[in-house]
């Protein structure tokens, strides 16, 4: 069954007046429950000779690591909406709620079966705040949604609440349209916005990072979409992609193609091929040409 | 709304029944400290947070007297932080500090049938109450607005009394009705939903002492005790799009002092 999922380039969160969310890993961070953080070339890149088969071949490998810890890219659907936004929100506004001092009684009425539970809030003014909010099978009251599994949420400084990550670790989804989706992925927010990135080492040994993407289908049917692709060497290139295959040659692809832009106009394409091998062209604005 | 219209519909009736009398004036102002405090309880009648402190405030007060009626329109307002410290939502406990703001407006009609030392009174009291819990460490406020009206009869009585200095007491209780709250769940993307108010009641006990300086001018001193009740709200079932949650305004008991220092000027 092909799934859908969405992650926008900017995820409005509904911050409260703070929020205690948790963000462990500083600065970068990984799909799932990956250690692996990027720290090569944010700018955007010069596609030329060069270096476009191996942009376009990293690119290739990136796809499939969206999702580090399955190994597969994080797919989720709620109501055909689409969206880690609403699955964000919903966690969010577990913790913001259980933030506010008592004063009003707010009663249980966020799951109309099973619960939910937030650890203990550090009532700091600085440092690493880490909560942990667990879902035993909740049906979310006035939605269709069951949720069941754990998400972490971590500040590197609750004196900056804006910058934290959210990590779902084995989280499920379950509603009547889409079935049952496992979430694993890190989510990392910086004034109010997130974005899921995914970094991991090629087979290159270089570590890369895709991020924004908006993915269908799978390994075997093929994945279509498009995502901004951060090659550890060259640099930032966007990527639009159709038929990417995997199976056959490893962490490379084995079907389909990706096409990609940098900077000054330059922009690239690469085949895969399934006898593992690639071929492609690049066009740096002024001159052009294949491998 | 309705006890509004009826509150308005008192105070025009006593003053028609008061009309066409020779009329003695005075305005009043006072500077009050506040001792406030407020508890809120759950429904195994478990304390959930305790609000305690000394605010400031004044009073002005116009009151004309009317052969054996005293009318008196009088307007308050306190303004100051007090401690907060109960939990959190999840249980945690928490402290914090409450900056309360209070309104009150009333009206009251002294009626003394033999002109002696003890008087009857009625007074209705519009009171609105500005409850901002402030944000401490990484815990967030909370904002709630109370607005109720209260009805209150009573007893006043002089102790003690000669040319120049008088003790007075007075002893009254009052119903509250209809009161609404107003709860500012912005930041949760709740909105301000409003809830009802449950139904309360009160006591009110004052110490009052008066001395003449003069023909029109007086100082006066006075300690005024004010408890009151109100009933758990009404639940009301709220979104934000993500969570549906359910909320309730908690049982709570409102114990207030003020000590009073006013200057009394006669027309």
């Amino acid at each position: 069954m092909n799934k859908f999922i969405t992650f926008p380039t900017s995820t409005a969160l509904l911050l409260g007046a703070f929020l205690i969310t948790a963000c462990s890993s500083s600065g970068g961070g990984g799909g799932g429950t990956s250690n692996i953080t990027f720290d090569g070339t944010t700018t955007a890149a010069i596609i030329d000779s060069t270096n476009a088969e191996a942009i376009g071949t990293a690119s290739g490998e990136a796809i499939q690591k969206a999702d580090a810890s399955t190994g597969l890219p994080t797919l989720i659907s709620i109501s055909n909406t689409t969206n880690m936004d609403e699955l964000n929100n919903i966690v969010i506004s577990s913790v913001n709620t259980s933030n506010l001092p008592a004063g009003l009684d707010i009663s249980s009425g966020l799951c109309t079966s099973g619960n939910a539970s937030i650890s203990d809030i550090p009532q700091v003014q600085s440092g690493p705040v880490a909560l942990t909010i667990t879902y035993n099978n909740c049906a979310l009251s006035g939605s269709t949604i069951t949720v069941n599994g754990t998400v972490f949420m971590d500040y590197d400084d609750i004196s900056n609440p804006s910058n934290f990550s959210i990590t779902y670790s084995n989280f499920t989804v379950t509603d009547p349209d889409n079935g049952t989706t496992t979430v694993n992925m890190t989510m990392i927010c910086t004034n109010s916005s997130c974005t899921i990135n995914s970094d991991f080492v090629g087979s290159d040994g270089v570590t890369h990072r895709i991020t924004n993407f908006s993915i269908v289908g799978d390994a075997s049917s093929g994945f279509s979409g498009s995502a901004s692709f951060f090659h550890g060497t060259y640099g930032e290139v966007n990527i639009t992609f159709n038929g990417i295959t995997y199976g056959g040659c490893g962490a490379v692809p084995d079907g389909g193609n990706i096409n990609f832009t940098g900077s000054s106009s330059s922009s690239g394409s690469i085949t895969f091929n399934s006898d593992c091998t690639v071929s492609g062209t690049w066009d740096t604005g002024s001159t052009a040409g294949s491998f | 709304m309705l006890y509004a219209k009826s509150g308005l519909l008192f105070v025009i009736a006593l003053f028609i029944l008061t009309r066409h009398v020779f009329a003695e004036t005075s305005a009043e102002l006072n500077l009050n400290f506040l001792n406030f405090n407020y508890e809120e309880f759950d429904t195994t009648d478990e304390s959930l947070d305790k609000e305690a402190g000394i605010i400031p405030g004044f009073t002005f007060t116009v009151s004309k007297y009317l052969n054996n009626f005293n009318n008196t329109i009088s307007f308050e307002a306190y303004d100051g932080e007090v401690d907060y410290n109960g939990q959190l939502q999840s249980g945690i406990p928490h402290s914090t500090r409450t900056n309360e703001t209070l309104y009150r407006a009333f009206y009251k009609l002294n009626w003394s049938p033999t002109e002696n030392n003890i008087s009857i009174y009625g007074k209705t009291t519009w009171q609105q109450w500005n409850r901002d819990v402030l944000p401490e460490n990484n815990i967030s406020g909370l904002f709630e607005q109370y607005q109720w009206w209260s009805f209150e009869i009573g007893v006043f009585t002089t102790l003690f009394e000669n040319s120049r200095d008088k003790w007075l007491l007075e002893f009254g209780t009052s119903k509250i009705n209809h009161g609404t709250i107003k709860i500012d769940l912005s930041s949760q993307n709740f909105g301000q939903p409003v809830l009802q108010l449950g139904n309360g009641s009160g006591i009110s006990v004052a110490l009052i002492y008066q001395h003449k300086l003069s023909d029109r001018n007086e100082l006066g001193l006075s300690l005024h005790y004010q408890r009151w009740t109100f009933g758990r709200s009404n639940t009301k079932t709220i979104s934000n799009g993500f969570i549906t949650i359910d909320i309730t305004e908690p049982r709570s008991v409102s114990n207030q002092t003020a000590l009073s220092f006013s200057y009394k000027y006669y027309f």
